[in-house]
């Protein structure tokens, strides 16, 4: 075995110590570009859980601000204060003190119990609502977020209430809502929002994804606040007491 | 020979940081991100439960004090409710808000034993720490940086309460 002296007498202390102090930056480089990104996904992160909690907010206010139900234009209209559910959401925004604003914000659809609207918050404007129906052998049936519908006889107009039986024709109806609203959207705004999402399963023994329950889906896209990064959320989140997490994937 | 000698003295001064400060950062900078991820948890889970039963009672408020002064450092916890009210605008209904912070809310468990919400308001909880964590104490002392920080904020609307 070679003492310090014999190694050092041969110089590899000296060029290993040389080699190690030259790989020292990249090392510290290296180190700095993980605390960054570690810093940056906090952040993000944060963010994320921020404007999810207030989408929780706002489904509960959809769930809690009826004003009552009304027949209008052959259809069961719910009637919410969706102005309302907006203002809770900018307010529940505000009191985080986020660095985002409710223009931040593309479109923010609700899932309401009979149809999907929504808000284009550039525009200030609500789009005209979308309900879920679909017309076959002659009846126009409306669903709802309830395990019956009705069904309407467009010949003699008498109105049936019917146990709903499959529950993905009604989940098929909301994601047709929701691509009719999107494809609203972009008429009225000339902007066409490029969104892949899926619809998030749901624990039950009835059926295994879907919508359940009242709901408030931001769609958010801030490059401002992260150095150029977007972060694009589609987060279905769920009205009522007890919080159903359910989360989608979004590419944008 | 001065020469080999600065060499060793340089080697064995890499040595020492390579051997124990580095892995003590880690194992800081480690801790930290723990404490970080309980006060959040503790925040979360306490402005639920808040929110859910729709008031602030003082046992909640030492469950709450116990789990994170466990973490070793001193915190601040500033809660906020803001009250929604009406107002009438030319025969208009308008909604604004009133807030109502961390001293009046204790006055009121002292008094009363429980500070009621109504459904409808909002609830926050601010958590930030007072005290230098170790990893921050280690990071001024090498000289890069001032300490850190840690905040969370949970809350939301309340889901129950005095309608």
């Amino acid at each position: 075995m070679l003492s310090v002296e014999e190694l050092s007498d041969m110089g590899i202390l000296k060029y290993g110590l040389i080699g190690f102090l030259i790989f020292i930056p990249f090392l510290i480089v290296g180190q700095i570009s993980i605390d960054y990104y570690k810093a940056e996904q906090k952040v993000v992160r944060y963010l994320e859980e921020q404007i999810e909690e207030a989408s929780y907010d706002a489904a509960f206010a959809i769930k809690t601000y009826t004003k009552g139900s009304f027949y209008s234009d052959n259809v069961y209209q719910i009637d919410v204060d969706f102005k309302e559910v907006i203002e809770c959401f900018n307010q529940s925004l505000t009191f985080r003190r986020l660095p985002i604003q409710l223009e931040d914000f593309s479109l923010l659809m609700m899932v309401a119990y009979d149809g999907i609207i929504a808000y284009n918050p550039e525009l200030q404007r609500f789009l005209p609502k979308v309900h879920y129906i679909n017309k076959e052998n002659g009846r126009a049936n409306y669903y709802n977020l309830s395990s019956t519908y009705l069904s309407v006889d467009i010949a003699t107009g008498v109105i049936y209430e019917e146990i709903l039986l499959d529950e993905s024709i009604r989940n098929d109806l909301i994601i047709e809502a929701i691509e009719s609203v999107l494809v609203q959207n972009e008429y009225l705004s000339g902007r066409d929002l490029h969104i892949e999402y899926l619809i998030p399963e749901v624990g039950s023994s009835l059926f295994n994804e879907g919508i359940v329950d009242m709901a408030f889906i931001p769609i958010f896209e801030s490059e401002a606040i992260i150095s150029g990064k977007t972060l694009a959320l589609f987060n279905i989140s769920s009205a009522g007491v007890m919080k159903i997490q359910q989360e989608s994937i979004v590419n944008y | 020979m001065i020469q080999d000698s600065l060499w060793k003295i340089l080697g064995i001064i890499i040595c020492v940081v390579m051997l124990f400060v580095v892995p003590t950062l880690s194992i800081y900078q480690r801790q930290e991100d723990i404490a970080y991820n309980i006060l959040l948890n503790e925040a979360n889970s306490f402005s639920q439960k808040v929110r859910e039963i729709g008031y602030i009672d003082q046992p909640l408020l030492n469950q709450l004090n116990g789990a994170i002064s466990s973490l070793g450092m001193s915190f601040e916890v500033t809660l906020e409710h803001q009250v929604k009210k009406f107002a009438s605008d030319e025969g208009e209904y308008k909604v604004f808000y009133e807030g109502i912070y961390t001293t009046d809310i204790y006055k009121e468990i002292e008094i009363n034993k429980r500070y009621s919400m109504a459904m409808g308001d909002f609830f926050y909880i601010r958590i930030k720490n007072t005290s230098t964590s170790a990893y921050g104490s280690i990071k001024r002392m090498l000289g890069f940086g001032n300490g850190t920080f840690l905040y969370v904020v949970s809350g939301g609307i309340v889901r129950y309460g005095n309608s």
